[in-house]
């Protein structure tokens, strides 16, 4: 009996002992954000990673959704973004859009600052992989990936690369420099001493669009700098590079994919099209991570491969492949009804079936599968800052060789931000703060902003730093007219808060609310006005 | 238990049941708490430095990096233990499920062109990757499981392979095939060549006729339901097809065989009058048809209209005085019924087999076979008869991209001539099935069938699949 009672209290003590834990909850520490991750430092060149495309399609269509039903984790919050909620400057980003006002011609510049190819060039050889190109050296000796349209769809890469470029590189991402140009047959001459010939070129020539007027259309990506260690992995990290200190699928950076893939059907996001590359001289660089390879952004990819689901469905999908059996294909899915365009420039791209909320990539990138509300939001107000004419001008540089294609491109894109924005702002309370002026804590609301979405109301409550609950209004913060929300903080409240205090504000749309507050920590207890030290949304 | 028996358990028994217990109530304690244990020590990380401090090279934990970069005092614990018992609890399932699903991925690669991990790079596959092993499986219930590999090597326009499928020391085969394709003027075409030997001792004979037990024919059956023998069969064959147009395809079939028929297990009076018992045949076939197909893609599903017609003439070698005709007609439309790739099919194929030598009669193992009906496997002569047909209705409609779902229903029918075919007594089958595309063909079927001869499940991964020629009959 004794025995039996002792087994008894040592299951009780462990249950007891792991029901106990608290709750997730952030703290935030006296200090100023962090602008700029320290992720540069120097380190020896670290080795190319292994990939293999065949394992690893396999492996995130079938292995890892499969594993994955059975390893039941909760997903954590994203690891790169500092006290605001926000990415600093890293090696994976720079601020640009989401941090100040572009022009449309800051924008079209884009990464620009080699410039495009200049005559004469000449051939080096063929395109490492994918479809047919060559590389060439420009009379400077500056080295371009050049790539053509496929033979079906004259424009269609080209004229999407061009944009999407631009666009990933005003939300913050490294690109390479690509730029539109047009070469006739007799300037492009082969290397001397290369192993490349005249048939050879001739030979990819007949694989890819033809010429107008004597003239081929194609897209030159500039040659990174540096020493290319391969795609960037989905998961883990790099063990041999001392600054990669978060977990890939843990990434704000990758995970914001998810948006921007939406927004401009980019279902070809997988870990190919994104590279490592080491810069600097050996032994004093760091890797810099790039996104690559846009040309099949704007429904291309499915166009090119007949597929109509491309944004809709993966590739393959247990649950999808469980539905359709169990119904016997008798649920005919939305995007089955879609018409393509008339225009071949233009691929699989429409707004009117488009939905944020189920829009899939079409191999399962990890991280955007991770992604959270916070993330999303994040990417979210980038989007928001596309301006009209912003897009205008990109979509119009682009050249779009039949006419009326532009203006339904840009028409599309200009209604799927609107859908994406609606989505994601309403899965936060997409609330941020300004900072704090005496006893106001100033406030801005983007869904209002830049989602029209029009609260009604505000619940706000008010808790200590050790998660104690200290008031709730009741009446909640009366939603007014603007966009700027004055939150008073009494004198009574901070006293209380024993110098930290953390307001939750969720937003209230009619009879529908935010799925959660957003989070605005405060600190009272140093010199000065009280601070603004985190926001969790 | 054993003091239920009688028996007294010793008391070096009874403490390592106390022992066992108790471990196991310690290792579920530990798995409860290991949660709580895991979030108190990650929620103390080092303090908090300064970002300015000289940076250091060796990397930090990742929470480390979190928390300096969150500007937090502490990680936040975002774990849960409900779902930390899950985890461990699925450790074991997880991890089987976890290695099979890589060798998936393992297998995936080394069946294509593209290049291999180098761990295995020098045992499964060489020569840039153009020479490959590949796992082959058949498994049906009814007959003998077997499993092997295929050795291929492929190029453009060209391919060559050594398979093998072992069951035991008396099921196996061995085939070698070439196959190459070219363009002869503005016509495709495709020439394969293949030679096969194979050893079976579960084949299957059912008689003759619709109903075999009355079937006067059949006096060897003596009240059992089948007989069954071995077989060693030799075959070299050659195959050449050429598309004219878009829509036709013209074959021709060949190919030299020796069977070898033996050791029937009869139940009851041996009769001298039956064919091919204890026999060799030799023979040399040839057979040329067209198929007349609209569909814009055979590997998906898509409406059209397919049909096949073929004519063959058989003639014995050496001691074999065999002689007989084949012809045959498979008819099939693709009708759409939801969309263009929600299909009914029905499908209708005729196979008859004409004796032309009345001095030897035709042997069991040259009358008509039925690959395509779904109730038997391919190792039993379930029905034959001088008219065999096989009228089928599938439903196919797609799972997700390359996996296509069908809902079918096969009849067997045969006869002395096409007025006795009858759906009276006539073997039915009806069942689900996956058929999985590859890039240029199907890589793999499972079905699970029901009917007159019992429930059925087919898997096959790596192997051919109804295919309509005779080079693949048994």
């Amino acid at each position: 009996m004794k025995t039996r009672t002792a087994r008894l209290l040592l299951l009780a003590s462990a249950v007891v002992g792991t029901a106990s834990s608290k709750p997730a909850s952030y703290r935030f520490a006296d200090r100023e954000p962090v602008r700029e991750a320290d992720d540069r430092k120097p380190i020896p060149p670290p080795q190319a990673a292994d990939f293999h495309k065949m394992f690893y399609f396999v492996d995130v269509v079938v292995r890892r959704p499969a594993v994955r039903s059975l390893a039941p984790a909760p997903v954590r919050s994203s690891r790169d973004v500092n006290a605001l909620d926000e990415m600093p400057s890293s090696s994976w980003f720079t601020p640009r859009l989401g941090a100040r006002e572009l022009s449309p011609e800051e924008m079209l510049r884009g990464p620009a600052a080699v410039g495009s190819p200049q005559l004469p060039i000449r051939v080096l050889k063929a395109k490492p992989q994918g479809n047919p190109g060559f590389v060439i050296a420009d009379a400077r000796g500056k080295k371009y990936i050049v790539k053509f349209d496929p033979p079906e769809f004259p424009g269609i890469e080209t004229t999407t690369a061009f944009v999407v470029n631009r666009l990933f590189w005003s939300f913050g991402y490294n690109v390479p420099e690509d730029f539109t140009f047009y070469v006739r047959r007799e300037e492009l001459e082969v290397a001397p001493g290369s192993q490349y010939t005249a048939a050879d070129v001739d030979k990819v020539l007949s694989l890819v669009a033809p010429p107008v007027d004597g003239r081929y259309r194609a897209t030159a990506s500039l040659l990174i700098d540096g020493v290319y260690l391969g795609p960037t992995m989905d998961r883990g990290l790099r063990e041999d590079d001392p600054n990669d200190g978060i977990p890939h699928e843990e990434r704000r950076v990758l995970r914001a994919l998810r948006v921007f893939g939406a927004f401009l059907n980019h279902s070809d996001m997988r870990v190919d099209n994104a590279g490592d590359f080491y810069q600097g001289e050996a032994g004093q660089g760091h890797v810099e991570h790039y996104l690559l390879d846009f040309g099949e952004a704007f429904g291309g990819h499915g166009a090119e491969h007949g597929y109509p689901w491309d944004g809709f469905e993966h590739y393959f999908s247990y649950r999808a492949a469980a539905h359709n059996f169990v119904t016997l294909g008798l649920d005919v899915h939305p995007w089955e009804h879609i018409v393509p365009t008339p225009w071949k420039s233009v691929g699989m791209f429409e707004s009117t079936t488009f939905d944020p909320a189920t829009w899939k990539e079409v191999y399962p990138f990890e991280p955007m599968r991770r992604s959270q509300p916070a993330d999303d939001y994040w990417a979210a107000k980038i989007v928001a800052r596309l301006t009209h004419e912003q897009l205008q001008a990109l979509v119009q540089a682009a050249g779009y060789p039949e006419p009326g294609a532009g203006d339904y491109v840009l028409q599309t894109l200009w209604e799927r931000r609107r859908k994406v924005l609606r989505y994601f702002m309403r899965q936060v309370t997409p609330v941020d703060a300004v900072g704090v002026e005496g006893e106001m804590l100033q406030l801005v609301d983007m869904g209002r902003r830049f989602a029209a979405l029009t609260p009604t109301a505000y619940e706000v409550r008010f808790w200590d730093g050790d998660g104690s609950e200290l008031q709730m209004h009741s009446e909640n913060l009366p939603a007014g007219t603007g966009d700027v929300l004055e939150l008073p903080i009494p004198v009574s409240l901070r006293e209380r808060a024993h110098g930290y205090l953390r307001v939750d504000l969720r937003a209230h749309w009619g009879d529908a609310a935010a799925p959660s507050p957003a989070q605005f920590h405060l600190r009272f207890d140093g010199p000065g006005e009280p601070r603004v030290v985190g926001i969790v949304h | 238990m054993l003091q239920g028996l009688g028996v007294r358990p010793s008391r070096s028994l009874v403490s390592r049941r106390r022992v066992s217990l108790w471990l196991l109530q310690l290792a579920c304690a530990a798995a409860l708490s290991l949660p709580a244990l895991a979030t108190r020590s990650a929620a103390d990380p080092p303090p908090a430095s300064d970002e300015a401090a000289a940076p250091s090279p060796r990397k930090q934990s990742p929470d480390t990096t979190y928390v300096q970069l969150r500007g937090l005092e502490r990680v936040p614990d975002e774990g849960s233990t409900a779902a930390a018992v899950a985890r461990a609890l699925l450790f074991v399932p997880r991890t089987l499920l976890d290695a099979l699903t890589l060798s998936m991925a393992y297998g995936a690669y080394v069946g294509t062109e593209s290049s291999v991990p180098r761990v295995l790079h020098e045992v499964l596959t060489f020569d840039a990757g153009r020479l490959g092993i590949h796992p082959l499986v058949s498994v049906s219930s009814g007959s003998r499981a077997e499993f092997g590999a295929e050795l291929a090597y492929r190029v453009p326009g060209f391919g060559a392979g050594v398979s093998g499928l072992y069951g035991n020391a008396d099921n196996w085969g061995a085939k070698f095939d070439v196959v190459t394709e070219f363009t002869a003027g503005q016509v495709p075409c495709k020439i394969r060549g293949n030679a096969f030997i194979s050893e079976r001792d579960d084949l299957e004979f059912h008689g003759f006729g619709p109903s075999p037990q009355s079937d006067p024919r059949n006096p060897f059956l003596q009240g059992t339901e089948f007989v069954l023998f071995d077989q060693r069969l030799t075959r070299a064959a050659i195959a050449a097809t050429a598309r004219p147009w878009a829509l036709m395809q013209f074959f021709y079939n060949g190919f030299y065989q020796e069977r070898d028929t033996s050791d029937f297990h009869l139940d009851g009076i041996a009769n001298s009058n039956n064919p091919a018992l204890d026999e060799k045949h030799e023979q040399f076939y040839q057979e040329v048809g067209f198929r007349f197909d609209t569909r814009k893609n055979e590997r998906k599903i898509t409406p059209g209209f397919r049909l096949e017609a073929y004519a063959g003439l058989s003639n014995g070698i050496g001691d074999d005085r065999g002689r007989f005709r084949r012809l045959g007609v498979d008819v099939a439309p693709y009708v759409p019924v939801l969309g263009r790739d929600r299909l009914l099919v029905p499908r209708f194929l005729l196979d008859t087999v004409d004796d032309l030598n009345e001095d030897q009669p035709l042997a069991f193992t040259d009358y008509p076979r039925q690959p395509t009906f779904r109730g038997a496997s391919r190792t039993q002569l379930l029905r034959t008869d001088l008219f065999s047909a096989v009228p089928s209705l599938e439903y196919r409609w797609p799972l997700t991209h390359n996996v296509s779902g069908h809902l079918f229903l096969d009849y067997l029918m045969v006869g002395d001539s096409v007025s006795h075919l009858t759906f009276h007594d006539a073997p039915y089958a009806y069942g689900v099935g996956f058929a999985i595309q590859g890039a240029r063909s199907e890589v793999g079927r499972i079905a699970v069938s029901s009917g007159s001869e019992g429930v059925r499940l087919m898997i096959d991964v790596g192997l051919g699949f109804h295919v309509s020629d005779r080079t693949h009959w048994l």
